[in-house]
């Protein structure tokens, strides 16, 4: 009578759930029998998905530049200003490096994600789908995370694939040495918990403290089914439950010792849209969940994938707010995201773990181009993804979509990759989703040819997309490209100097200069510049002699370099 | 092979608890036993009896009927709180009858949110009209899927009334088709489901355009007295409905519907928009596939999620003629699946696709059921409503009146907003696959089930609930239990009739010694309890025999077993 005992030694034990910073968490990896002999993964990557559901507007997350006036003409009544229009809220310009066609501007709620791009730590795939995309939110959320195509009917999820790959004989021989987690952890509010498709035990995580722990499921005799009731529906049932009972007792007082091992966020996370919108979708319900995540991973959890959600973006109706439609519903929605993942990142950098993370979003489609009379849009195709970590190689993946040939079947206008067929109407892809996840599993948890053969996507290795660079050596590329801050001249310096730099979009741009021991400061230069090459002269004969280094700061991005002034 | 074919011998205990398990929210045993006498076609006369339609509950702090439009400073939300609860309040009190189990059926299928509706009279009214169609005088799916069309709470959530000529809004276009009648098929090429195509959802959604819903109330459905929405434009003419031709696809024979009238202004009346509405619902209707997917999701409900093969052959084919021929029927297709042998797993030898026991419970199962076994004791809404109200919608800082917990809330830690699911289609458990209602338990769902099992029996040492429900474990045994001084009799009285299915000797001694009593200890519990029948008020052998009572009850619903039904 192993409960009785614990009962007696803890008489206020209750059945209480488990939550992780007031969030519900369970699990996600399935209890296919499948068993499989790979070694389980020894590396201690993660990856961080991010599901916006109900079909996110991807025209008016990423706004085309060249195309704009088509884009106008088909969303008169919901459009956002462009880049460069004269409008106080607009598009954020994103990087004018980029060729005319592929240039974009982000919507103007989503200045976090802007700022991750300038840091080099953002990716953006632009029209994601697969081919005939359909248009139910279940049927494309189940192919989302099937990872199967229009017309596949499968019974398992990708991820839950891939874990049973790396992780034999899971559940039965887990928790273990070295995996005492959860394989993968969905995180969310409590009603949000039913939508996950993919199938396998949800494991479990049910009490409020350590102590309450280990009381969810009384197996004595439960295994002593009366001849005639074994293999029933009902003993199917009851086996259900009970594997999921039996995974929480075991996860649950883990995850709270290593979710109490280290400290809260020292990130603020905002929690409130500025603007006009909806009561519903002011409050940002990401936030906390990314929050839970990233202290997990500083806690030391083994957990390999991790979910967290938002709901609201199917915006049939008033998406805006009429009087501006910079602002409202999808606008709040985008804010949330923007600024949730924005947080997460730089809490994951304060946490000392981004090296390990890499952070997606997803949707199970985008909308309609041209918008309906009740400023909204119905349900379409193609949408972005975004794709943050250290390790990411930055930039913008493939071009608009094409908004003049919203009829014309079989095109593409991917960048690089092969055409494929596209025979919905509206928007065509230019990637199919597992060029995306197929990169992120190859190149980024490093999974090899078995694993990826398992979770079904080995017809994708050749397409895979090039999103994961290494944490420093991809980025001096982007760098060069988008800021560039060059030697002054001349250099020693008598009296005046030059110095010249590039900026890549319009920023509030900041010149200092310090003497070497970091005694003496001098800002030389502070206020907004317009994108381009610049020139600025200064006269330093007032200066003493000695080394000193001048600093350009200009939104997120920030060199330094070394002087000498001689007398 | 499973067969349709009536069984018609006696229920027996098991076959009336596991009807009236599926067709109410929880019986009591009394009720087990009054069925466990009849054959099933007895049995249905009393399920489907048409007791008379209740009337509008009024808000207690105005008096009004919810059903009208409120004043001014009345708060939406709390006039939502008070049907919910008034609607929680039927389903507890509902006795033998299908009723409420048959309108939270059609809940599930045309589902709304309150949350988006935010309108305590819509949502009344469109609670009335699912009941009305569960009465034989109006029971027509068909019909009713047409009045959903114009119902105010349907027309805000699926922004229907923002659906005009210009630029349609297909919202309720969509799921109308995809969720409410003909069902999403495999998808076989570029927008193309089978059973329809995208194509149809423009058409349908033009057909759709132009209504609004009524926030006064006061436009009044002359089939049903219930308040409905409209069309847009005053006198007859449909100043927003779209009168283009919508042509269908293939899959729906590439019909076409009209107007037969369009004026100089390019519109046409309001009785012909609502004719196209009904033309569209016939030509649907038409399609054997309708019938079908609503059979196969009453089926889902009502006796087991999985359908093989077998099961579409020999069980939905043959209720889904039967649902056609009835003139859409709720009551004839389900008397005819509810008296099947196919229901009560005597259509053959086999047990391993028996379906009793093989649904996990609904929190609301749970938690009413609870209710129900145990007699709970509520308020008398006739006397005091404001009270039954508070017990569901919770209550706090109202001077002289203790706080209550609201079994609301409680009802989401364990998984169900009420009358609010996440999205659109509903509650996962009626539409999720693969697992269906396993998607009623996740280990935290599982431990707020348990925490609420525990509310009422709780371990030493424990507070009981403030949830405002009466409830005295030791009477319930005293006035329900024969030879309660008989442990083994004790525990069998629970385990037989709170679990659907027998249990080995292994799990029922479990039961009885994991908090009830130790082994050897039988003599000791007769003699307690014979003190306590003696002397029922004496608080030292009440202290003696509650936590034991508590200790047993709590054990065999904290199991595995008591979620399933």
């Amino acid at each position: 009578m192993k409960r009785r005992n614990f009962l007696k030694q803890l008489p206020l034990a209750a059945a209480a759930p488990m939550l992780l910073n007031g969030l519900p968490l369970r699990s996600m990896a399935g209890n296919d029998p499948l068993k499989r002999l790979a070694a389980a993964s020894d590396n201690d990557r993660v990856l961080v998905f991010i599901q916006l559901h109900g079909g996110n507007d991807g025209l008016n997350t990423l706004i085309p530049v060249e195309q704009y006036t088509q884009y106008a003409n088909l969303r008169p009544n919901i459009l956002i200003p462009a880049i460069n229009s004269s409008s106080n809220r607009k598009a954020i310009a994103v990087d004018n490096t980029l060729p005319l066609e592929q240039q974009l501007g982000f919507h103007p709620d989503m200045s976090g994600l802007k700022t991750l791009y300038d840091r080099g730590e953002l990716a953006v795939v632009q029209g994601v789908g697969y081919k005939n995309i359909n248009q139910s939110h279940f049927r494309s959320r189940d192919i989302w995370n099937s990872g199967g195509n229009f017309d596949s009917i499968t019974q398992s999820g990708w991820a839950g694939r891939y874990l049973y790959h790396e992780f034999p004989d899971y559940p039965d021989a887990y928790p273990s040495a070295d995996m005492p987690d959860p394989l993968g952890l969905e995180i969310g509010r409590a009603v949000s918990l039913l939508h996950h498709t993919g199938q396998g035990i949800p494991a479990a995580l049910a009490v409020s403290s350590p102590r309450g722990f280990n009381n969810l499921v009384d197996t004595v005799g439960l295994d002593n089914l009366p001849e005639d009731l074994v293999g029933t529906n009902y003993a199917d049932e009851l086996e259900w439950i009970k594997g999921i009972s039996k995974k929480g007792d075991q996860y649950a007082a883990r995850l709270a010792e290593v979710f109490n091992s280290v400290g809260d966020t020292q990130v603020s996370y905002p929690s409130v849209y500025p603007f006009p919108a909806p009561k519903g979708a002011k409050e940002n319900s990401l936030g906390q969940q990314l929050q839970t995540i990233a202290r997990l991973i500083e806690g030391g959890v083994k957990t390999k994938i991790f979910l967290a959600q938002i709901g609201g973006f199917d915006t049939h109706a008033a998406q805006v707010e009429s009087s501006d439609p910079t602002t409202g519903l999808h606008a709040a929605l985008l804010y949330h995201v923007s600024s949730s993942i924005k947080s997460f990142q730089d809490d994951l950098i304060k946490r000392g773990v981004a090296d390990r993370v890499m952070t997606m979003t997803f949707s199970e489609f985008g909308r309609r181009a041209e918008s309906n009379f009740s400023y909204g849009t119905d349900h379409g195709t193609v949408a972005p993804v975004f794709v943050v970590g250290k390790a990411v190689r930055p930039g913008i993946f493939g071009l608009s979509p094409d908004l003049s040939n919203l009829n014309n079947k079989n095109l593409t206008n991917a960048l690089d990759s092969d055409s494929f067929e596209m025979t919905n109407d509206d928007m065509a892809p230019n990637y199919d989703y597992r060029q995306i996840y197929t990169a992120l599993l190859e190149d980024w948890m490093l999974a090899d040819e078995a694993s990826l053969a398992a979770t079904q996507f080995q017809d994708f290795r050749s397409s895979k997309l090039d999103l994961v660079g290494t944490i420093t050596g991809s980025k001096e590329a982007f760098f060069a490209k988008h800021f560039r801050l060059d030697e002054c001249y001349p250099n020693p310096v008598r009296e005046k100097t030059t110095i010249s730099y590039y900026i890549d979009s319009s920023e509030h741009v900041k010149l200092t200069l310090m003497d070497i021991s970091g005694k003496q400061s001098t800002t030389l230069f502070n206020k907004v510049q317009a994108y381009g090459e610049h020139k600025i002269e200064v006269d330093l004969s007032s200066y003493a002699a000695g080394t000193y280094v001048y600093t350009l700061e200009a939104g997120a991005k920030k060199a330094t370099k070394k002087m000498l002034i001689v007398r | 092979m499973a067969s349709i074919n009536p069984y018609t011998g006696t229920l027996g205990e098991k076959g009336a608890s596991h009807l009236l398990r599926r067709v109410t929210f929880g019986p009591t045993l009394e009720e087990i036993k009054q069925f466990a006498v009849m054959p099933p076609a007895t049995a249905m006369g009393l399920i489907f009896k048409n007791e008379v339609e209740p009337s509008v509950p009024l808000f207690p702090p105005t008096g009004q009927p919810v059903s009208e439009k409120p004043l001014e400073d009345v708060n939406q939300f709390e006039l939502i709180d008070t049907v919910r609860g008034w609607w929680l309040e039927r389903m507890r009190t509902g006795g033998v009858s299908i009723r409420e189990k048959l309108v939270f059926f059609l809940h599930t299928h045309f589902t709304t949110k309150v949350e988006t509706v935010a309108s305590g009279p819509a949502i009344y009214h469109q609670n009335a009209l699912m009941r009305k169609y569960t009465y034989a005088t109006y029971d027509n799916f068909k019909e009713l899927s047409k009045k959903i069309c114009l119902d105010n709470a349907m027309l805000i959530f699926l922004d229907s009334r923002l659906n005009t000529d210009n630029r349609p809004n297909e919202n309720f276009g969509r799921e109308f088709l995809e969720l409410y009648t003909i069902g999403k098929g495999k998808q076989v090429g570029p927008d193309d489901y089978t059973t329809f195509t995208e194509q149809d959802v423009k058409a349908a959604a033009k057909i759709l355009s132009g209504y609004t819903n009524d926030r006064e109330y006061t436009e009044i459905d002359p089939d049903t007295g219930i308040a409905k929405g409209l069309l847009i434009g005053d006198g007859l003419i449909a100043d927003r409905h779209n009168t283009e031709t919508k042509t269908f696809s293939e899959r729906f024979g590439n019909r076409s519907i009209k107007p037969t009238t369009v004026n100089g202004a390019g519109k046409t009346t309001k009785e012909e928009a609502l004719e196209e509405l009904d033309q569209m619902v016939d030509l649907i209707f038409d399609q054997e596939e309708t019938a079908r997917f609503i059979c196969r999701k009453l089926y889902r409900f009502f006796v087991y999620y999985e359908i093989n093969d077998e099961i579409e052959r020999d069980i939905i084919g043959p209720m889904a003629a039967t649902f056609t021929s009835s003139g859409y029927k709720l009551e004839t297709v389900l008397r005819q699946l509810l008296s099947s042998q196919h229901f009560y797993d005597m259509d053959d030898a086999t047990t391993s696709n028996d379906i009793n026991g093989a649904l996990i419970k609904s929190p609301l199962e749970m938690t009413v059921g609870l209710f129900r076994f145990f007699k709970m004791r509520f308020p008398n809404i006739g006397v005091d409503a404001q009270e039954v109200f508070d017990i569901y919608k919770g209550r706090s800082d109202v001077d002289g009146k203790p706080d209550l917990e609201g079994v609301l809330r409680r009802l989401v830690d364990q998984g169900i907003d009420f009358y609010n699911p996440f999205e659109v289609a509903g509650y996962s458990a009626y539409h999720q696959a693969p697992g269906y209602n396993r998607n009623w338990i996740s280990a935290n769902y599982l431990a707020f089930r348990y925490e609420f099992i525990q509310k009422f029996f709780p371990n030493r040492g424990e507070e009981k609930a403030s949830l405002g429900i009466g409830f005295d474990v030791l009477s319930f045994i005293r006035d329900n239990v024969p030879n309660a001084d008989d442990a083994d009799v004790l525990v069998s009285y629970f385990v037989d009739n709170l679990l659907p299915e027998k249990i080995s000797d292994e799990r029922f001694d479990f039961f009885k010694y994991a908090d009830f009593i130790v082994a050897g200890d039988e003599m000791q519990w007769a003699v307690s309890w014979r003190q306590y029948m003696a002397k029922p008020t004496d608080v030292d052998i009440i202290s003696e025999v509650l936590p034991r009572a508590n200790g047993l009850i709590r054990e065999i619903l904290q199991s595995p077993e008591f979620q399933l039904f």
